[in-house]
């Protein structure tokens, strides 16, 4: 995994984890794999794997179990409440730029609108190629 | 930290390869020495033992040199410094280690010379016979002989004890000196090491006419007490070696 | 947390030049740490004053013993294997390890020959440099130190020997050990590291933690290393 080195490495972690349980990649119960191999796979720091997953369980999203390892929560409104943070962290995102474009909250949602059409038709006619 | 034998093992490892290999060689020039003569004029008697003794006092200073090299290698090389043992261990150990390989090399002189005199048993005595002079009693050859391998071995340890010396001042004073007169510097600091070579020397020529004056008086306690005194300058000298190791001397970096 | 290393007052000088003047360093167990400066600003002096290799004035402590022959036990140092000859093959040099150092673990050895692809029976002399730097960090991992000191570990090394010598540091390196790696080219090693330490102007420059300096400036650690020399960032 490529890393932004602008932006601290437990965070990119932390969202490298997130998004492999928003794809499925880590299921509900999954056990992760343990701190050093998952350091040596995403050639970072232990310490750094080990301050992410700390925040993590924090977060309620991973549940250590003494012995055993970390688990990914079984708690499905957990994990739907992730989601709904993460979607809204990239709508922040994207809102803010915008926003600094000086376009108006209507102009924001027709473009938007309008964006998603045009994707839609592109990827289409991509597929039919 | 590490045990003294761990640290002899792979100090004494190399050097026992590398005098082996001038044993080789020493055998071979000597074997070829003695084919040349079969080959052109036929072995005359005595040859055996002459050739053998005239083709190891090179392969002596050949053997001294190497050792010394190794030793003065351990001193600025990381590979060594940074073995887990104090400076006291690392010194008699390395200076041990070359001292055994030099008994080792002494011992299969030995050997050598017991069976070439063998061959050559007859004209060693014709030999021995023709010389007049003061006649010694079996136990008074044996000691000159024991005085003299004594007094050899001294001085080989003084003489390594020396040359570390002179390698340690330069290696340390290197280091606070500035870089460009290093040249200028580097020349005394030689003339320095030249210096105490000839006072070695003479100490040795003074001691070589002791020994003149031992056979013709007897004075064994003189005897004695030089080869004592040249322990005693040479453990001054590695006390001055260890300190200068503890203190200043750097290793080669990186 | 406790220190593996303390650095007090610390100055050395060579043919009369100051290289290090006054370092104070204190660097606390279990951390990854870069060590970073110009060739030249003393990155690989600091390192064989904490061995002993070099002598300054001053006091080190490893492990809370600030005597220097005791350093050695504890610190396994990217040493270049001068004391070899050229024809020494691999096997040997692993065995003079073996003998010398209580702490070198011959499975450790093993396994970081296999993952770094290292074929013992070659000679020292044959060795390209990338093949020599593997051969060197194996020897260095494979003993169980408290401190290790890499010196330079990815100068002239192909990218794909990069990758498997930083993996074996992330594999091998003991949990409760800190690891000090010095590099003047920072953006390979840089996701790695718990901290950064730089040195410039004969001493340390800075020493923070690599994630701060992220969250602080909002720029990569190269970046951040960059803009020291240019004067960029304001430095506290």
């Amino acid at each position: 995994m490529k890393f932004d080195d602008k932006i601290p490495i437990y965070y990119q972690i932390k969202n490298y984890l997130y998004h492999e349980m928003m794809t499925g990649a880590l299921k509900p119960g999954d056990k992760l794999p343990a701190v050093r191999q998952l350091a040596v796979d995403l050639t970072v720091n232990v310490n750094t794997v080990q301050r992410a997953l700390g925040e993590m369980i924090t977060e309620g999203i991973l549940e250590s179990q003494r012995g055993k390892g970390n688990f990914v929560t079984m708690n499905e409104q957990r994990i739907t409440r992730l989601k709904e943070q993460l979607v809204m962290e990239q709508l922040e995102r994207v809102y803010e730029q915008l926003h600094a474009l000086n376009l108006t909250d209507e102009q924001i949602i027709t473009s938007l609108k309008q964006y998603i059409a045009q994707r839609g038709q592109r990827d289409d006619q991509r597929v039919s190629d | 930290m590490t045990s003294f034998g761990s640290v002899f093992k792979v100090m004494s490892k190399d050097r026992f390869r590398t005098t082996s290999k001038v044993i080789l060689a020493e055998l071979a020039v000597i074997a070829v020495t003695l084919l040349w003569s079969v080959a052109t004029r036929g072995v005359s008697s005595g040859e055996f033992f002459g050739v053998t003794a005239s083709w190891s006092g090179p392969a002596f200073l050949a053997v001294f040199i190497l050792m010394s090299v190794a030793n003065e290698h351990v001193y600025t090389r990381d590979t060594y410094r940074l073995i887990p043992v104090g400076e006291t261990k690392l010194y008699t150990t390395n200076l041990l280690s070359s001292f055994v390989m030099y008994l080792y090399f002494g011992i299969v002189q030995v050997v050598l010379y017991t069976i070439t005199a063998s061959i050559d048993a007859d004209f060693i005595k014709g030999i021995l016979d023709g010389i007049t002079g003061p006649a010694y009693t079996n136990l008074e050859a044996g000691k000159i002989v024991i005085g003299l391998l004594l007094m050899g071995l001294a001085m080989v340890i003084l003489g390594w004890t020396t040359i570390s010396l002179v390698h340690l001042v330069v290696s340390a004073t290197n280091n606070f000196l500035p870089n460009v007169s290093r040249r200028a510097i580097n020349v005394v600091l030689y003339v320095v090491v030249i210096y105490l070579v000839v006072r070695v020397a003479a100490f040795m020529l003074h001691e070589v006419n002791n020994l003149g004056g031992i056979m013709s008086t007897g004075g064994q306690g003189q005897f004695i007490l030089n080869i004592v005194g040249i322990l005693v300058i040479a453990v001054i000298e590695a006390v001055i070696n260890i300190f200068l190791l503890k203190k200043w001397v750097e290793t080669i970096p990186n | 947390m406790t220190n593996v290393l303390a650095i007090n007052q610390l100055t050395y000088k060579h043919n009369l030049k100051t290289i290090l003047k006054d370092v104070d360093l204190t660097l606390e167990t279990g951390k990854i740490i870069g060590l970073l400066g110009e060739n030249g600003a003393g990155k690989t002096t600091l390192m064989r004053l904490i061995t002993g290799s070099a002598k300054g004035s001053g006091t080190i402590a490893v492990c809370g013993d600030s005597v220097a022959a005791h350093h050695k036990s504890h610190v396994s140092f990217t040493e270049q294997l001068r004391g070899f000859k050229p024809n020494t093959r691999i096997d040997r040099v692993a065995n003079f390890y073996r003998t010398v150092y209580p702490d070198f673990d011959g499975q450790r050895f093993e396994e970081l020959i296999t993952f770094l692809q290292i074929d013992t029976s070659l000679k020292l002399g044959a060795l390209s440099k990338g093949m020599k730097e593997k051969v060197v960090i194996a020897l260095t991992l494979a003993r169980q130190a408290q401190l290790y000191l890499l010196d330079e570990p990815f100068s002239g090394i192909d990218s794909m020997s990069r990758k498997r010598i930083i993996s074996s540091i992330i594999k091998w390196k003991p949990e409760d050990a800190t690891m000090v790696i010095s590099d003047h080219y920072v953006s390979e090693i840089a996701p790695i590291l718990d901290e950064v330490v730089i040195v410039k102007d004969q001493g340390i420059y800075a020493h923070k933690p690599s994630d701060a300096i992220r969250e602080e400036f909002g720029i990569g650690i190269e970046a951040y290393y960059e803009s020291l020399y240019e004067g960029g960032v304001k430095h506290d």
